[in-house]
């Protein structure tokens, strides 16, 4: 059995041979490896569908020419390949003169709560025991009759080299789980959801069946509430697509004036309890790693911090564009793609408030939209996916047919409650948000 | 490329390893694929050149399916691979709903009749047609303020066979071209969208192709929109939205797989009367369109499917597995995003059928709001409500254009708008475009003309 370790030092291997082969005289290159497997089971109406393993490897190589950049990717048996076509794309491109130069060497630094021996070691049985148990446990009432469930956990290991000598590896593990839920009675029928994601094999199972059991009951029956401007309670889960959405803006971007936050660097954007920091490098963060996809390290970057707009997220071309440094958010979903730059852990910073709801005379509660905020203009608008409304500080029946419609930027500014306790949904930790005057309309 | 056709020995010992083992049923997809992307954003260019070549193997054992891949695509890959599915199959079928498949068996070669095959199309050409819809996007108006054009193109070998005689090796062609264009006014901010995509080669982009103008002309034209208003409103949706319609509210709706897992508004209506005697809605795998394909993924024949005729549910979407529980047999819906991915039953192309109205006609004495092209939209399955966000709209007083509004949203629930579909005009056109379903994205087309329905929610700022 070969260990993470060895492993990453076998990828960094293939990397730095791949790079010998480009002329550094001409060109830039950057050469990254993965080897990764997988363990999942699927479960259908409580009984098991199907269960999948995988186990890849490959290797991506980005070479630049005159700033022209050129990507190619291939199993680690064809390196030689993908060398020369990703060479060949960039001397096809057009120059650009932006680009400076891919990241220097760095020393990286330590993480934590990255990596389970646990989930490396785990076979398809418990996997599938484990989509069993949170079906199981979801099921907490006669009226919740359909359970689709699936879990899945995945070892991974990475390289990264560049000729500026850039050298780093990496390994992770993760775990996964998910469970829908439908509750019926009669005519009416309620929908339940919830996810974890985590490092370790760790999960609370009951909890997470529970969870999507009790959303389905809350969720039957619903009816619209009347129109008007309202406290909107912001569930964890809404928090991510509203608010996160909007404030974590790519410096890509803004440097071509794309969005609503372009030029607003240094102002008073949300009121002064409004902090979103982006964490590269937070314990156990399913985003954490001691650098980013081109080899800069990791970083805990204020993103909002008291209000105020602190920063983009910078990969090492925008920030040398602006004669800055990277803030280590250049990402990619596998050795298929090319770098591009998106968050790490998102942490919004908890508040004061033991409960954001019992305040509340008359408002709704959103617990998930489909809808996300136009970041050119940061208008919001949308249906509320699941929620409910909110009498004398309890939550009443669920919404049906209801909109919600605010400017990001009011909206930041109309925050009045933040919760004390946070939850975290994959990469973003946060409270719950209580927003003030929001308008809510309601259709029949 | 890879040379597929000599595997056939190494693949029927895969498919024989997994039946001695203990498999009722296998079968195995070998793929090789050559690509390229370009994205260039404002005039600089990154272009992907991608290649693939690896082997997905599911084992069926009494009602639970195992699925391994590799990309070690020998002999000795090939059976590791067919071993390791069979064993997850068996670790698991104990937990599994009990029932058994059939599955038909084909054997053909289905090469592919493009005329400029992307892999022969020198880089320079392709980059050149980028370059120029960008250079035609910036030319559009001075208020252009940044230009995004992303093409890329694909030419995938696929063998399918299994442990019943399938033996289909199909070439796919795919091309297609986006435009994204933004534009400025003092601090007002509008983007415009525009795409182009076939199961064609380079040829698809020769005649005129302009999709970086159309998408300026559109950002440019919402400088000055107004936002929707909110409330209930007669509404006509373009062929691109209609299209969605057909594709995402009852599309997703008439997959088998929903039906068995009781997340579909549609179980139980089969043969039923769910919509009006102007809906008609088809799904055609086998039509030359991006998501065409003459074989799916489980290498059944594919064929034009009416899934709705004049309001009266005809069929569901199946896959093997689903269309042996319900007794309606394969019809050919099953695809995988990859060799690395386990075929599921999805839609190619996707249409409303043209009915018979002008569009004057539709218009003449409408009021209500006249939606433009789809930005995103969301469904939800158990009750059919969804909401879809339009690029532009306008508000239609007695038949005639007033306001011109921005970030339009429609949302309503699916049977009531099969129900409330009265006009539909005659003119069919398709769009291009990326489905996610399980975490697999496929290419697919959605089609229709202009259609008129009565009663939808709109909601604006």
């Amino acid at each position: 059995m070969t260990t993470h370790t060895e492993r990453e030092a076998t990828l960094l291997e293939v990397c730095t041979r791949a790079l010998e082969l480009v002329d550094t005289s001409i060109y830039q290159g950057e050469a990254f490896a993965t080897h990764s497997n997988s363990v999942s089971a699927e479960l259908e109406k409580g009984k098991i569908k199907s269960s999948q393993s995988g186990f890849e490897s490959g290797i991506g190589i980005r070479i630049f020419k005159d700033g022209s950049m050129g990507y190619a990717h291939a199993s680690l048996e064809r390196v030689k390949s993908a060398v020369d076509q990703a060479i060949a794309a960039a001397r096809a491109g057009s120059p650009d003169k932006d680009f400076k130069s891919l990241p220097p060497a760095e020393r990286y630094p330590a993480v934590s709560g990255t990596w389970d021996n646990t989930i490396a070691s785990l076979d398809v049985s418990t996997v599938a025991q484990l989509a069993i148990d949170v079906a199981d446990a979801a099921r907490i009432d006669k009226r919740v009759d359909i359970i689709n469930s699936g879990a899945s956990v995945g070892q991974w290991s990475g390289a990264i080299a560049n000729t500026f000598g850039v050298s780093g590896t990496d390994s992770g593990t993760q775990a996964a789980l998910d469970v829908d839920v439908i509750a019926h009675k009669g005519e009416a029928s309620g929908n339940g959801f919830e996810y974890a994601g985590s490092r370790r094999f760790d999960f609370d199972v009951d909890s997470v069946g529970i969870a999507a059991g009790e959303m389905a009951l809350r969720s039957m029956n619903p009816q619209p509430i009347l129109s008007g401007k309202m406290p909107v309670v912001l569930d964890p889960l809404a928090v991510g697509s509203i608010i996160a959405a909007a404030v974590t803006v790519s410096a890509d971007d803004a440097q071509r004036d794309r969005s609503f936050l372009t030029g607003k660097i240094g102002e008073h954007i949300a009121v002064s309890e409004f902090t979103i920091v982006d964490d590269g490098l937070l314990s156990g963060g399913l985003e954490t790693s001691p650098f980013d996809a081109e080899g800069v390290p990791s970083q805990r970057t204020p993103l909002v911090e008291r209000g105020v707009l602190r920063s983009y997220l910078y990969d090492s071309y925008t920030a040398n564009k602006e004669g800055r440094t990277s803030t280590g958010n250049a990402s990619r979903g596998d050795f298929r793609q090319p770098p591009s730059i998106s968050p790490t852990n998102l942490v919004i910073a908890s508040g004061a408030e033991a409960n954001v709801i019992d305040d509340v005379q008359h408002g709704i509660y959103v617990r998930a939209t489909g809808d996300r905020p136009n970041t050119s203009t940061g208008e919001f608008s949308g249906m509320v996916y699941a929620g409910y409304a909110i009498e004398d500080g309890e939550l009443e029946h669920a919404l049906k047919q209801t909109n919600i419609g605010i400017n990001v930027l009011d909206l930041l500014q109309q925050i009045d409650g933040i919760s004390r306790e946070v939850k975290t949904y994959f990469s973003l930790t946060t409270p719950t948000v209580r927003v003030r005057d929001v308008s809510v309309a309601s259709s029949d | 490329m890879q040379e597929l056709s000599e595997k056939r020995d190494d693949i029927e010992e895969a498919l024989s390893t997994a039946r001695e083992r203990g498999a009722q049923f296998a079968d195995i997809r070998l793929e090789s694929s050559d690509g390229t992307s370009i994205s260039a954003k404002d005039g600089i260019t990154k272009i992907n050149s991608s290649n693939e070549l690896g082997a997905g193997i599911r084992a069926f054992l009494e009602g639970a399916w195992g699925f391994a891949y590799t990309t070690q695509v020998d002999r000795r890959g090939m059976t590791d691979c067919a071993e390791r599915a069979v064993s997850l199959a068996k670790a698991v079928y104990e937990h599994a709903e009990k029932f058994s498949i059939e599955v038909p068996a084909f054997e053909d070669t289905v090469k592919t009749t493009v005329q400029r095959l992307p892999t022969q199309v020198p880089i320079a050409d392709k980059l050149g047609y980028v370059l120029q819809q960008e250079r035609d996007a910036k030319e559009t108006d001075k208020r252009v303020s940044s230009t995004e054009i992303g093409y890329a193109d694909i030419v995938l070998h696929k063998i399918i066979a299994n442990s019943e005689g399938t033996y289909v090796n199909e070439t796919v062609v795919r091309s297609i071209a986006r435009a994204m264009i933004f534009a400025k006014e003092g601090t007002l901010r509008q983007s415009g969208y525009k795409a182009k995509g076939d199961s064609k080669g380079f040829e698809l982009f020769l005649d005129g192709a302009d999709i970086g103008r159309t998408a300026a002309t559109q950002a440019v034209s919402l400088l000055d929109a107004k936002p929707a208003p909110s409330g209930q409103f007669d509404a006509v949706l373009d062929p691109s939205l209609s299209g969605v319609f057909a594709h995402e509210a009852f599309g997703h709706a008439a997959e088998a797989d929903a039906i068995i897992s009781g997340t579909s508004i549609l179980a139980g209506k089969l043969t039923q009367k769910i919509g009006s005697d102007a809906v008609t809605i088809i799904d055609d795998p086998s039509l030359r369109s991006y998501g065409y394909m003459a074989y799916d993924d489980e290498g059944i024949q594919t064929r034009r499917k009416v899934l709705l005729e004049h309001g009266i549910l005809q069929t569901y979407l199946t896959d093997v597995e689903t269309g042996s529980r319900l007794g309606l047999g394969s019809n050919g819906s099953a695809r995988a995003q990859r060799y690395d991915a386990p075929p599921i039953v999805r839609m190619s192309n996707t249409f409303f059928e043209p009915g018979d109205y002008a569009f004057d006609e539709l218009l003449e004495g409408f009021s209500g709001i006249y939606f433009i092209g789809w930005q995103y939209g969301y469904t939800t399955p158990t009750t059919g409500m969804f909401t879809f966000k339009s690029r532009e709209a306008y508000a239609v007083e007695r038949g005639e254009l007033r306001d011109h509004l921005r970030d339009a949203a429609l949302s309503a629930m699916t049977l009531e708008v099969l129900h409330n579909i009265n006009a539909i005009t005659r003119t069919l056109s398709f769009d291009p475009g990326t489905c996610g379903k399980g975490g697999q994205m496929t290419p697919n087309t959605t089609g229709g003309a202009y259609t008129r329905v009565s009663d939808v929610v709109v909601g604006g700022m």
